[in-house]
């Protein structure tokens, strides 16, 4: 759980949270892929597989080292991005960062933006430093942190005027979580009031919001300088120069290129200025746009999480992205549920993509159960033929989201005729679709193989006889 | 293409296993029933008022909101069924694009409650969701994908009433009151329609001009209503063959139309459709393709580019390019259409077979005669799956192609029941009846 548990709303629901565990027949194998991120010390022993240099080609290269290298460093400026294809496998790494940091003592906040913020309006970029404020001051309320009466004051004359001017009639009782004492100072209560208020209200009173954004706007330095202090006093009080981590978690599912776009590009500036280390992630369609350049130099740095490969730049196999695709699948079913040839044609024509093979071997299972059901022997495992028939499925999801030019643009990935793919609205929308698949971390792309097929079967594409799964991967062009 | 011909019962009965077990095994996670709503309705009725929750969108409150309400309210409950959930996404006449993005923004929140819920989506949801919501998507553990038959109960609740079968012999009776009068207008034409679906052609006219002296008489003739059945006359004319008197009708409907809808309204844009048409029939390929031009652009800017008249549109642009030879253009045009079809009408859908028909064409013009089978095949498969018969036109042309591959038995096989189905349809005197009966005779004595 977040360490935000005493102010989330607390569903009280007597439904215990989601356990993994390996399956052990057919009938669990939905549940052990059910592809939600590794949480927990115990996930990530037992289910935790090291995948980097198998993504990057290169064992000494690994984009969460080098932000979690850079989270251990004091700077002025602690703003990063992390790109990344959906269902890669970012949130398991940064939540595996997460503990590594927290052994060592620092504070970390993984804070979910799509459980926090509301959901019918696009975030706004005061929304987050609203986020980031509350994280730092229930940091400091749970390291026990005194808080200088000063900063309380200015968090509470900031807000004062926007929370409560806006709700006269609402006579609005607020509960007072952990870190916060029945009798605790008044001061301490207000401001611990006041954020629940402002807590609530990002999700559900728009009034608020717009308010707050105006607030911010217009003494963004005072609301800097809140932040500042309360990182410092969690620095101090933590030790050893340790400043406390943010993980703003979420973010890349921004649908809207145009809503992600507004809030990084145009709030750099506000989004950047922070003396601790933010971490943000970040829809990796906007890595190709061509604002990226301009404004990538307002963070301290950004990194690239790739996707796992399965051949090289010039089509060769590579078998260590195989293996570590197996060695994720082994540890989540048990031995001799799956023929190993279903595995690999599972493996081979999900490109890398953990979330479309963890759909396949859930789809394949569920047709090995119900073959079962039908036979009366419930000792089915997956044959290869279950293995087809799920890549079916997975591939109609995918290709029903390719519309018109768009197979010609992706015909001629397949066909290794653009080496230099320019930064196109349609290259955004393939990555989106996950019908093109970045790789290496270098601005190489492949069309996903299960599309591929598809477009062989339209004859967009004709492939070679006895050649690779598809044509050589084309190379972006370096602007 | 299409997933192939598997039993609607075979499939009906796997997803109905898969979601008893679901719900059997109390297995958390977000899964989609896809079925139409009526489907729906009768798979689920079995689980209503047991430990499952159903919650139908169709009889309770759209708002999405209501999902996590209800959750906080039960904090035991394991299992949630949304009936209709496709309605929590749809404002008024369109899709609620917000409220997809909403949903997609919301999984995370709704997953960790590590409950069981199953969202019933039409196929039109499924492939919204699958294409606006990614994230939401992603995270659908089984689908459980239902086709409509009879093994799936039509529950009385949600029943329709049938609409009595009119048949072609009808008398209408001037003296019952206007509303009456109205009413039984609207019955002749979707019995026209169904004769239309059919291949009636000359019943389905017989009904639409008894619909016109109906809507002429209490409606006057600049109606757009009566501009309706104008151009549904002036269609089935177009089927018939006498391009002269299809001209004549849809003029009329211009007529009205464009005065009284505007030149920017869909029911316009289907008239200079249906005239393209004639004048493609009639051969005037680059009338036939401006006026196809002028219904698309309209159809894409006020319909949208994934609607199915759009889709129709591209299909009949194709269809002129593919008539004057132009097969890289006419495949282009086609594969548009189809995308939309699959997506939005799906794999089972007449118009879908149109086009697949249509495809298999270009190929066999280009002799790719196994790609041109594969897809006529395709075709013939939903005709016989959702018509009951087999096409016509795709029969003929299985027959063609193995005529011109020198298979003369097979090519009478198919060619056969060519002509059954013109003699039944079209009747011993049609042109085309007669031309089929003239190379079924040649055929017989290659054979």
């Amino acid at each position: 759980m977040s360490d935000f548990d005493i102010y989330t709303e607390d569903f009280e629901s007597l439904i215990p949270p989601r356990k993994l565990k390996k399956a052990q027949n057919i009938e669990e194998i939905a549940d052990a892929f059910d592809g939600m991120p590794l949480v927990t010390p115990e996930e990530m022993r037992d289910f935790y597989i090291e995948t980097m240099d198998a993504r990057t080609g290169n064992p000494n290269k690994s984009p969460i080292f080098n932000l979690e290298k850079a989270c251990r460093i004091p700077r002025e400026r602690g703003a990063m991005l992390l790109l990344g294809h959906r269902g890669c496998g970012k949130s398991t790494e940064l939540n595996k960062m997460k503990l590594r940091l927290e052994t060592e003592g620092r504070q970390v906040v993984m804070i979910q933006c799509d459980e926090r913020l509301p959901l019918e309006n696009n975030p706004r970029f005061s929304d987050l430093l609203i986020l980031m404020g509350e994280a730092l001051y229930q940091t400091a309320l749970k390291v026990d942190v005194s808080i200088a009466p000063d900063t309380l004051k200015l968090i509470q004359s900031f807000w004062t005027p926007v929370v409560f001017e806006t709700e006269r009639v609402k006579e609005e009782t607020v509960s007072v979580g952990a870190g916060v004492e029945i009798g605790a100072p008044p001061l301490l209560q207000a401001v611990t009031n006041l954020f629940a208020k402002l807590n609530s209200d990002l999700k559900y009173n728009d009034t608020v919001r717009e308010k707050s954004e105006t607030r911010i706007k217009h003494n963004y330095a005072q609301w800097r300088n809140v932040l500042w202090r309360l990182s410092d006093a969690i620095t101090k009080k933590v030790g050893g120069g340790k400043q406390p981590v943010l993980i703003f978690e979420g973010l890349d599912h921004l649908e809207d290129l145009e809503e992600a776009r507004n809030l990084f590009f145009s709030h750099a500036d506000k989004l950047t200025n922070v003396s601790f280390p933010v971490i943000y992630t970040f829809p990796i369609a906007l890595y190709y746009d061509k604002g990226f350049a301009a404004f990538e130099h307002s963070f301290q740095r950004f990194e690239v999480f790739p996707m796992l490969k399965l051949e090289t730049l010039d089509g060769q196999p590579y078998p260590e992205g195989v293996q570590r695709l197996r060695d994720i699948v082994s540890r989540r079913v048990a031995e001799g549920l799956i023929h190993p040839d279903a595995l690999e044609r599972m493996i081979s024509k999900t490109g890398g993509s953990l979330r479309d093979l963890f759909k396949a071997i859930r789809d394949a299972a569920e047709l090995a159960s119900y073959r079962g059901y039908r036979t009366g022997d419930p000792n089915q495992t997956i044959t290869p033929e279950d293995a087809e028939q799920a890549l079916k499925e997975v591939q109609g999801d995918l290709t029903r989201r390719i519309e018109g030019d768009e197979h010609k643009f992706l015909a001629e990935i397949c066909a290794g005729k653009r080496r230099e793919i320019e930064r196109s609205k349609t290259l955004l929308d393939m990555l989106q679709a996950r019908a093109v698949l970045e790789y290496n971390g270098e601005r190489w792309f492949n069309v996903h193989p299960l599309v591929a097929d598809y477009l062989e079967e339209l004859h967009y594409v004709r492939r070679k006889e006895g050649g690779a799964a598809w044509e050589k991967g084309a190379r972006m062009r370096e602007t | 293409m299409g997933k192939g011909s598997a039993n609607a019962g075979d499939v009906n009965d796997a997803a109905l296993y898969s979601l008893g077990r679901v719900l059997r095994d109390g297995r958390s996670g977000f899964y989609a029933l896809v079925a139409s709503p009526r489907t729906q309705a009768a798979v689920v009725k079995q689980y209503a008022g047991g430990a499952v929750r159903v919650y139908d969108f169709s009889r309770e409150s759209r708002e999405l909101v209501k999902i996590s309400e209800l959750m906080d309210s039960e904090p035991e409950r394991k299992a949630y069924i949304f009936l209709n959930f496709h309605l929590a996404l749809w404002d008024v006449d369109k899709w609620d694009i917000n409220a997809v993005r909403r949903l997609n923004f919301s999984r995370n929140a709704l997953s960790k409650r590590n409950r069981t819920l199953i969202f019933c989506l039409t196929p039109e949801a499924d492939a919204l969701l699958n294409r606006r919501a990614y994230d939401f998507y992603d995270y659908i553990k089984l689908f459980f994908r239902f086709k409509d038959e009879e093994a799936a109960p039509e529950p009385e609740t949600v029943a329709r009433p049938e609409e009595q079968s009119i048949g072609v012999n009808v008398t209408v009776d001037f003296s019952l009151p206007g509303e009456e009068l109205l009413a039984l207008a609207i019955s002749l034409g979707n019995q026209a329609q169904e004769f239309y679906d059919k291949a009636r052609y000359a019943d389905a006219l017989t009904l639409l001009q008894k619909q016109c002296e109906i809507r002429e008489q209490i409606l006057g003739t600049n109606n757009p209503d009566t501009a309706e059945t104008y151009n549904g006359i002036g269609f089935v004319y177009d089927d018939l063959g006498d391009y002269a008197s299809a001209s004549e009708w849809l003029q009329k409907a211009l007529r009205i139309r464009e005065t009284v809808l505007g030149t920017d309204h869909p029911d316009t844009a289907t008239t200079y459709s249906n005239i393209a048409g004639v004048y493609k029939n009639q051969g005037n390929y680059v009338s036939a393709l401006e006026w196809y031009q002028k219904a698309l652009r309209i159809y894409e800017t006020v319909l949208g580019a994934d609607h199915p008249y759009t889709a129709t549109t591209y299909n009949n642009i194709g269809l002129v390019y593919h008539i004057q030879g132009d097969h890289a253009s006419a495949l282009e045009w086609y594969q548009k259409a189809l995308r939309i079809y699959e997506t939005v009408l799906g794999t089972d859908h007449p118009y879908t077979a149109v086009t697949y028909h249509n495809i298999g064409q270009v190929y066999k013009a280009q002799g790719d005669y196994a790609s041109a089978l594969k897809w006529y095949q395709e075709a013939l498969g939903i005709c016989e799956r959702v018509l009951g018969v087999d096409h016509p036109d795709t029969a003929h042309n299985i027959g063609a192609l193995y005529f011109e591959q020198g298979d003369f038995r097979e090519a009478l096989k198919w060619l056969e029941k060519v002509l059954a189905i013109h003699l039944q349809v079209l009747g011993t005197e049609h042109p085309r009846t007669k031309s089929i009966q003239e190379w079924l005779d040649a055929l017989s004595s290659e054979a």
